[in-house]
């Protein structure tokens, strides 16, 4: 044996030793009990129910397509979420009394008990910073900051009275898409992706797409949390390489490049074996999926071979980052099979701290950028065939207060609207969704709830139920208990379904 | 004094492991005397402590069973095994020790039969234990028997008429309760299968209060926090679900009634979903249809092709070629055995052209066509008459001629068909009724330009 062989052997040795932590010492000592305890944890990979006759590929697999417990009424999600809060007052929850309150000091029993993010003393309320009109043949009401919506209002329904407990951004943002506001819960995006695999093999089953910035909570929202990290969100990105790192370095060759993965590959399918940990098989199988991905990937995320019209339908801008150009790749990314797609648009935390964070000005702004790109997704969706099987679901963390904000208790330079958990708007299209209403109704004010109330996690369970999942029954074994997206509660916002 | 024999029961299922340690290694002893030859007093030690654990053992068991609600018929199996244990382990310990009654009796009579009343002791204990099935329930699953209840057994159409009790209460209590509170195991001495049973309550009295509903004992114990320790179902069984928690809080609050029926209390369709029979297979036909064949599905999978149940358990199949586009016509033939199971296909972008359509109108459950991108014209679709539960069909930027489009609208039943092509605008080629139009998605939508698109503030 020569030195370098006995370096290699030692680093064998010291290399094995790490790996043989105390639980593998556990495991390999029950006499074989190992195994069993394998064959669960490869079932970890598979949700229960899979017949072996399709998916018993899972484990090498962990992308493979599964067929839901429940008959779908959706295969895809577009999931378009306003990062920073928007104001529900100036675009869907129509407040005539608010008017008349205008500039008046808030009565002091809205406030007793209640905390908010900015809003100190007593505030004065501010009227809706927007002309409403009802639209639409089902005649719901909707602000002139939307006009084009407009013409697609009688597809949604209305969510006017969703609650969440929490008024800061991150564990806000949190909350609506782990179902827990502390880190560490997998996201929804990772839950369907888990239980449903990926139709095409050349693309990630789950895809973000941010504009204006990362969400507060970070890249969390769209993580995996304690399930396979092959199921965490993909982010890609609308300018530049659309995801970093793709391209092949400088003077290496595919065919190198293939050899080189090949042999990787090989090498930790034997580690596999020998440990028995799925994590490597996640790590091959994103090798192989980053490999097809970098033909597959540039092809989808180019809006330029798109039509001239559906391009100016969109209101896109090719080669840079936009709303309505995520818009129009969510709609190529579920034509392609991706299973689900989430959008970030950044800038509505409307403080009125500046003219960008005023509900009569910034505000009205970001409502542009959106109103066309939104409309242009549900009309497309639409005459591709597309939204009956597709869930678009549009919302936020939060809604805004009907008080204008006093930080610090003084005046600010415009007007704005504090964060508010109690009752703010969201909305759902597309299938197993019934079309032009309105479910939930708020007080004369907007403040809170007087009918419908929802939380997070009933949206949650709704749209787990619209893929095929019992969201009671949908679980994950993790530091010894199942865990549900929703947590213990969530209930099938059934006014809503079709 | 109620308390020190309840503790002392409660030691039964500890002590009772003494005992088969000690006799089993007494009897395995016993079988290697020739090669290991324990000294005599080591046997007598150990059976001396056999029957004292015995014994022990006996005696604690009754205590539990006097202070928690055991039922006599089911343990007395256990208790008389258990007696046999002693007296044997007591008289191998007395033959041992040169007892010239315990002498009179062979040797192997005492091992042999220490061995087998030891097992059924064992056996009869655990079960009162664990459930009747604790030891064959993993076997159940080997040979295939599958008694997981049903959990949705209301029908839309005539739930309102289904009596409350029968219909909802039980078949819910039955599957998370009556395990535990039963003739055989009454565990708080609290039986759930009948509503006899019900009314009559359990160790602390009734648990349905007529006279003020919402303090009854069955409420209390479901909407405890599931750490407490009196929440129902204990920790770690399988839980009510929200659902189910909310029917019977309802049930109970209206008074309990074993007669009424769901409508008469007022149960409303949404408050019942979670128990209603899902009616959501309609979109697909309700055939029984056999395996599909595996050999097919593998070699299909092998090419790349994408087919999947669509749901879990069904034999109706979905198919797409969005992994192999180099499919073409005559990969159909690929498919004949399924024809049957694929209830939706989606060949958009493949190489397929109009001799689709014949091969496609003997796939006689289909439900959706997906054809978008590919080359057909129409050519043939006429065939696709013959599928009478054809519902969609997807066209969109094909080759398609108007002349295909008045085929379509000819279909009985009407089907949608999204019949969108980029560079033409099909609508203006054909005239067809209002009515048959909606059914007919053209695409091309517009947004036209708003004034306050360019406004910026
Ligand atoms: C795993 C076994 C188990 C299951 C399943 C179970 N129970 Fe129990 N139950 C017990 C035990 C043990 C006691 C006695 C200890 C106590 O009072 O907490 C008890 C006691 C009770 C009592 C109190 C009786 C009395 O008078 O003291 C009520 C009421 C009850 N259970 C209701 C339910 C209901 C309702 C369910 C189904 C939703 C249920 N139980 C399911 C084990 C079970």
């Amino acid at each position: 044996m020569n030195d370098i062989e006995k370096k290699l052997l030692n680093e064998y040795v010291l290399n094995q030793a790490s790996i043989n932590s105390r639980r593998h010492f556990l495991k390999d000592c029950t006499l074989g009990l190992g195994g069993i305890a394998f064959g669960s944890l490869l079932k970890s990979c598979a949700p229960s129910g899979s017949p072996n006759l399709f998916g018993g590929e899972r484990t090498l697999n962990p992308l493979a397509p599964l067929s839901p417990p429940k008959l779908p009424k959706v295969k895809n999600v577009i999931y378009l979420h306003m990062v920073g809060a928007p104001s529900q007052l100036e675009m869907f929850d129509y407040k005539p009394e608010l008017h008349k309150l205008h500039d008046q000091l808030c009565p002091e029993s809205l406030l007793k008990g209640k905390k908010f993010a900015f809003i100190q003393g007593v505030p004065k309320m501010l009227g809706p910073q927007a002309k409403f009109t009802q639209a639409g043949a089902s005649g719901n009401w909707i602000s002139d900051n939307l006009p084009h919506f407009k013409k697609v209002i009688d597809d949604v329904a209305f969510l006017k009275a969703v609650n969440t407990d929490q008024f800061n951004h991150g564990p806000a943002q949190l909350l609506m898409h782990t179902g827990s506001a502390r880190f560490g819960r997998p996201s929804l995006g990772s839950w369907a992706t888990y239980g449903l695999g990926s139709e095409n093999q050349n693309l990630p089953g789950f895809v973000v797409l941010t504009s204006g910035g990362t969400p507060d909570a970070g890249k969390s929202v769209w993580g995996s949390g304690f399930l396979p990290s092959v199921y965490q969100g993909i982010q890609c990105r609308s300018k530049g390489d659309p995801v970093l790192y793709i391209k092949d370095p400088k003077g290496v060759s595919r065919n190198l490049k293939r050899e080189l993965l090949s042999s990787i590959n090989e090498i930790n399918y034997q580690e596999f074996k020998a440990q028995e940990d799925p994590e490597i098989l996640t790590r091959i199988n994103q090798y192989e999926m980053a490999y097809r991905m970098q033909i597959t990937v540039p092809e989808v995320m180019d809006i330029e071979n798109e039509p001239e019209s559906v391009q100016k339908m969109y209101g896109v801008t090719p080669g840079k980052e936009s709303f309505a150009n995520n818009c129009l790749l969510a709609r190529k990314m579920v034509s392609s099979g991706v299973r689900f797609v989430q959008l970030y648009d950044w800038g509505w935390d409307s403080h009125g701290d500046s003219p960008a964070n005023a509900v009569d000005l910034g505000l009205r702004n970001k409502c542009k950028e959106i109103d066309r790109p939104i409309t242009a997704l549900l009309l497309d969706l639409k005459q591709r065939g597309l939204l009956d099987e597709t869930l678009v679901v549009w919302g936020a963390e939060f809604g805004r207060t009907p008080m204008q904000e006093n930080r610090e208790g003084r005046d600010m330079g415009y007007k704005g609207r504090d964060h508010h958990g109690d009752a703010f708007t969201m909305w759902m299209a597309g299938g197993g969704i019934k079309k032009g209403v309105v479910h939930g109704q708020t007080d004369d004010i907007g403040y809170t709830a007087v009918e419908g109330k929802v939380s997070v996690h009933d949206i949650n369970a709704t749209i787990l139920h619209l893929l095929g999942f019992d969201h009671e029954e949908f679980t994950y074994d993790f530091q010894g208990r199942p865990f549900r997206l929703t947590d213990v509660e969530g209930n099938i916002i059934r006014e809503i379904l079709s | 004094m109620d308390i020190v024999l309840t503790f002392f029961g409660r030691f039964h299922p500890l002590l009772v492991h003494l005992p088969i340690g000690f006799i089993l290694m007494g009897l395995l002893f016993e079988c290697y005397k020739k090669k290991i030859q324990p000294a005599a007093t080591v046997l007598k030690f150990i059976f001396f402590w056999a029957s004292v654990s015995s014994l022990l053992s006996i005696v604690s068991g009754i205590f539990q069973f006097l202070q928690e609600g055991y039922i006599w018929g089911n343990i007395q199996g256990h208790f008389i095994a258990g007696v046999a244990t002693f007296v044997l382990t007591l008289g191998f310990y007395l033959f041992l020790k040169g007892n010239v009654f315990a002498l009179r009796i062979p040797r192997l009579f005492y091992t042999l039969g220490l061995f087998i009343s030891l097992m059924i002791t064992g056996h009869l204990g655990g079960n009162i234990t664990h459930g009747d099935n604790h030891l064959t329930e993993p076997l159940e699953a080997l040979v295939g028997i599958n008694n997981k209840s049903e959990v949705r057994f209301l029908n839309v159409d005539d739930y309102s008429r289904q009596k409350v009790y029968s219909g909802l209460i039980e078949p819910i209590l039955s599957k998370k309760c009556v395990r535990c509170h039963n003739p055989k195991k009454a565990k708080g001495q609290l039986q759930m299968h009948t509503y006899a049973a019900l009314q009559k309550g359990g160790k602390n009295g009734i648990i349905l209060d007529f006279n003020s509903p919402e303090s009854s004992e069955i409420l209390n114990r479901i909407h405890l926090p599931e750490f407490e320790k009196k929440h129902m179902p204990p920790r770690a069984q399988k839980q009510l679900t929200q659902a189910e928690k909310d029917i019977i809080n309802y049930w109970v609050l209206k008074g309990a009634p074993e007669f009424k029926t769901l409508g008469e209390l007022g149960f409303n369709e949404i408050q019942l979903n979670s128990f209603m029979v899902q009616e959501n297979e309609e979109v697909y036909p309700s055939i029984e249809l056999d395996l599909p064949d595996k050999k097919t599905i593998d070699s299909l999978q092998s090419m790349g092709i994408l087919i999947t149940p669509v749901k879990q358990n069904s034999n109706l199949l979905f198919l797409s070629t969005i992994n192999y586009k180099a499919f073409s016509d005559n990969d159909l033939g690929l498919l004949a055995s399924l024809n049957k199971h694929i209830v939706s296909i989606d060949l958009s972008d493949s190489n397929v052209t109009d001799a689709v359509f014949t091969s496609l109108s003997k796939f006689s459950n289909l439900v959706s066509i997906k054809l978008n991108r590919t080359a057909i014209s129409g050519q043939g679709i006429d065939q696709l008459s013959k599928l009478d539960n054809l519902k969609k069909i997807h066209l969109i930027n094909t080759n398609l001629k108007s002349e295909a489009i008045h085929i379509i609208s000819g279909f009985k039943p009407l089907i949608k068909a999204f019949v969108f092509q980029f560079n033409r605008d099909l609508r203006s080629e054909i005239s067809l009724s209002p009515e048959i139009l909606v059914r007919f998605d053209f695409g091309n939508y517009l947004l036209e330009d708003l004034p306050s698109d360019t406004v910026v503030y």
